[in-house]
């Protein structure tokens, strides 16, 4: 595990880690500890959630989106497929990663993490 | 003041408030659209203007049904929110969407089914000239039937976030609404609610009596059925694509009726833009957080309904 989640590196991305509904990881929390392993600090974020004009008008540099059984009907995965985000700038990264990984926050996240890591490097 | 005068004066506050829902955070909008106009556009078009024009279209629909239902029941406290059919929408949707793995246009219908499907239960259990306090029970038992069956549809549910929608369900939200979500949900909206207002000298001639009615020529079961489809028709639409937002159907005629001499049909038009002003306002006011959190919607109408609920109930007890 300690092999994946590599070394904190010593510059971060400003990111933001968003699930359906737009909720988010928080900065202080046991998910931004593991994302900045794979190099991005996590936004802090008032109440926990971001709506969809807040994001379009304060977008991250990076935007992690959790997915979580995609193809399955829930009002918060709906969101993620809101219309709208087709706005963000094009400047903004998008990268997509395993929600059933964040739920637990085990052993399984490392591989994600290093999963994460590589993408933004390439 | 003359329901011309009272009508005109509802839609001119309700056309502001639409615009104060379109303007929000006026500096802030201007902003962005020095630097990005493209930006500010696509803030405006897809996603201030869905949820305004949901809060003006399921507000609408909700005061005129609640004021048809109530001249129907001739029941003050005959609401779509308030006797079951709200719960039996989410129910529906819940079922075509999470059980049945429908798309948006099915869950549209799943809540309509839901919905008047409710609105036949109640008429079933109550009858059409109940009492208030069997009408009251009828609707919360329906509630809590539909509500029991809404938790186990959401824990049953494939997806794991099933039971996370539970709070939107029950409490209704408007914030990022879709045009796609607008359109399926608008035209429902606005033939319900034409349907009601079509209703208005039926419901006038049915405040003296059925047997006057009859004799001036109302068709009683006709209009029965015309209000109940069309109630449901309007919050099923409704509450699938905003969740159960209480207590606007309940309120609005009461706060009209005075004002049009009592007639129930008189009161369907008024408390159409009363409703669409209070469902407006209590959008824009969820956006002001309160200690850093923000409201949904159906908290909001609660705290301001259920005390009116309460003294409603008193004042029935009181008579």
């Amino acid at each position: 595990m300690r092999r994946d989640l590599g070394p904190v590196p010593a510059q971060t991305t400003p990111a933001l880690l968003v699930a359906g509904g737009g909720f988010v990881a928080g900065d202080k929390g046991l998910s931004a500890v593991m994302l900045r392993h794979a190099g991005l600090a996590e936004q802090a974020t008032p109440r926990g959630r971001v709506s969809i004009e807040g994001l379009l008008l304060r977008p991250p540099r990076v935007l992690v989106i959790s997915r979580y059984h995609p193809g399955e009907t829930s009002a918060n995965a709906a969101w993620a497929e809101h219309p709208a985000l087709r706005r963000l700038p094009a400047g903004v990264r998008r990268i997509a990663t395993d929600g059933r990984r964040w739920t637990c926050l085990g052993p399984g996240l490392a591989p994600e993490i290093a999963r994460l890591r590589a993408a933004l490097a390439g | 003041m003359t329901p011309a005068r009272l009508i005109a004066a509802l839609a001119l506050l309700t056309a502001a408030l639409a615009m104060a829902s379109l303007a929000w955070d006026p500096a802030g909008l201007r902003a962005v659209a020095a630097r990005d106009p493209d930006l500010a556009r696509a803030i405006l078009l897809e996603l201030r203007l869905p949820r305004t024009a949901l809060a003006l279209l399921i507000g609408a629909s909700l005061g005129a049904g609640g004021a048809a239902m109530q001249g129907l029941l001739r029941n003050p406290l005959a609401s779509p929110d308030v006797l079951g059919p709200s719960t039996g929408a989410a129910l529906g949707a819940i079922l075509a969407g999470y059980q049945f793995g429908g798309g948006p246009l099915a869950i549209a219908g799943g809540g309509i089914t839901g919905a008047v499907a409710a609105l036949l239960l109640l008429l079933a259990l109550a009858g059409p000239a109940a009492g208030t306090a069997t009408l009251v029970l009828a609707g919360v038992a329906i509630s809590a039937l539909a509500g029991a069956a809404m938790n186990l549809a959401l824990s049953l549910a494939p997806s794991p976030y099933a039971l996370y929608d539970l709070m939107f369900w029950l409490f209704g939200s408007l914030a990022d609404r879709s045009l796609p979500q607008l359109a399926i949900a608008a035209p429902w909206l606005l033939l319900g609610t034409a349907a009601l207002l079509a209703c208005r000298h039926r419901l006038d001639s049915l405040a003296l009596g059925e047997d006057v009615a009859q004799s001036l020529g109302v068709d009683i079961p006709r209009l029965r059925w015309t209000i109940v489809i069309a109630t449901g028709v309007t919050t099923g639409a409704g509450v699938a694509v905003a969740g159960s937002i209480g207590f606007v159907g309940l309120i609005v005629p009461h706060l009209v009726r005075p004002l049009v001499g009592g007639r129930p049909g008189a009161a369907l038009l008024p408390s159409a833009l009363a409703g669409a002003a209070l469902l407006t306002a209590a959008d824009m006011a969820v956006r002001l957080p309160i200690a850093g959190e923000e409201l949904k919607l159906g908290v909001l109408t609660a705290l301001i309904g259920a005390p009116f609920f309460l003294a409603l109930v008193l004042r029935g007890r009181g008579q």
